[in-house]
């Protein structure tokens, strides 16, 4: 903010077009310091969140583990909290129906913070079929990952349930 | 903690409309894309998100429709909704159901985007209390405001609207 301040000080409109390319060119593509967060696509953490999905896919609750602290907490929105131990039992007791959902991730970003922790957020879609009516559903919804020493210590899932309901149970 | 100190200058440019459209290009073209936004502090789409927020717990939609466009693209759990009225209908419909309706444990941040649009996010608790059921309601929630021109040109909503399905059903009973 003092190259600005030094550049607006500048009377001259060529100077302050020079001092401002100058000053591009010092900063250009370098990294530092300061109090404000960033938002990525291409962040290491999204491309470590989007492998959780290959672990469910192939049962590999072993590498999904180490993905998550030792604490972590996984919230579906108001329904339940649970820690890890009690995730896989959930997902065992509703495994028909998790095996059979579609997920379309629409948009992976990490945000990083300066108090140096990070949070991913997927925004995706459920997808599923009800093979009785032979209909397909979609819910969008928000996976909120926050992290902490490169592990997931928090999981919030924003989304509507009611279609779920019939499904799962979240008791 | 690793930033793109290009993005912030060109955040504070943009807000000073000094030579925006030379340093955006100048600036989005030489280092890639490996961040597409910063968060900045205290930015005013907070301040407006805020005053959206309070007015609406007093039942009161203006600020909302002064900052919706009116091309303003909503999408929520399982439905995409268009329209400025579309939107104030359906958050005109809460009061009907609920009432006591206040957003506690509020989080609010604003990015910077580089496209040169803002994204707000609001994350809290929707608590309130059921008109028909008289069941009091915690939903935790997120919202993603997309800022154009000072209008909100695109908003998200993610919550879980089962205790709002079930009031619904308590009223159809009821009457």
């Amino acid at each position: 903010m003092i190259i600005i301040h030094i550049i607006l000080k500048q009377k001259n409109r060529m100077m302050r077009i020079s001092l401002l390319i100058l000053s591009l060119f010092f900063i250009s593509c370098n990294n530092g310091n300061t109090d404000l967060g960033t938002l990525s696509k291409i962040d290491d953490l999204s491309k470590k969140s989007i492998l959780i999905y290959d672990d469910f896919a192939s049962n590999n609750f072993k590498s999904l583990k180490d993905k998550f602290s030792d604490d972590v907490k996984i919230n579906f929105g108001n329904s339940i909290s649970l820690n890890f131990n009690e995730f896989v039992q959930f997902y065992s007791q509703n495994e028909l129906f998790f095996k059979t959902l579609k997920l379309d991730a629409n948009d992976v970003v990490t945000l990083r913070l300066n108090n140096l922790s990070s949070i991913t957020n997927h925004e995706i879609k459920f997808i599923f079929n009800d093979s009785e009516y032979g209909t397909a559903y979609y819910v969008n919804a928000l996976i909120e990952l926050t992290w902490t020493n490169n592990k997931i210590s928090i999981v919030n899932i924003y989304f509507d349930t009611t279609l779920f309901k019939s499904y799962i149970n979240f008791n | 903690m690793y930033v793109n100190l290009q993005l912030i200058l060109v955040y504070y440019i943009y807000e000073m409309k000094f030579f925006i459209n030379f340093l955006l290009i100048f600036v989005l073209f030489s280092c890639g894309d490996k961040f597409s936004g910063v968060v900045i502090e205290n930015s005013k789409y907070n301040n407006y998100i805020e005053l959206i927020i309070n007015s609406y717990e007093n039942q009161d939609l203006s600020y909302l429709e002064k900052y919706l466009d009116n091309d303003v693209r909503s999408t929520y759990s399982t439905n995409v909704l268009f329209g400025k009225r579309s939107v104030l209908n359906t958050w005109a419909d809460d009061y009907y159901f609920f009432k006591e309706i206040v957003m506690n444990e509020r989080e609010i941040y604003t990015i910077f985007n580089n496209d040169k649009s803002f994204t707000t996010i609001l994350k809290g608790k929707w608590d309130a209390v059921g008109k028909f059921s008289g069941n009091k309601v915690s939903i935790p929630c997120y919202y993603k405001f997309i800022w154009k021109n000072d209008k909100i040109v695109e908003f998200k909503g993610y919550f879980d609207n089962y205790p709002y399905y079930l009031e619904t059903k308590e009223s159809y009973d009821e009457n």
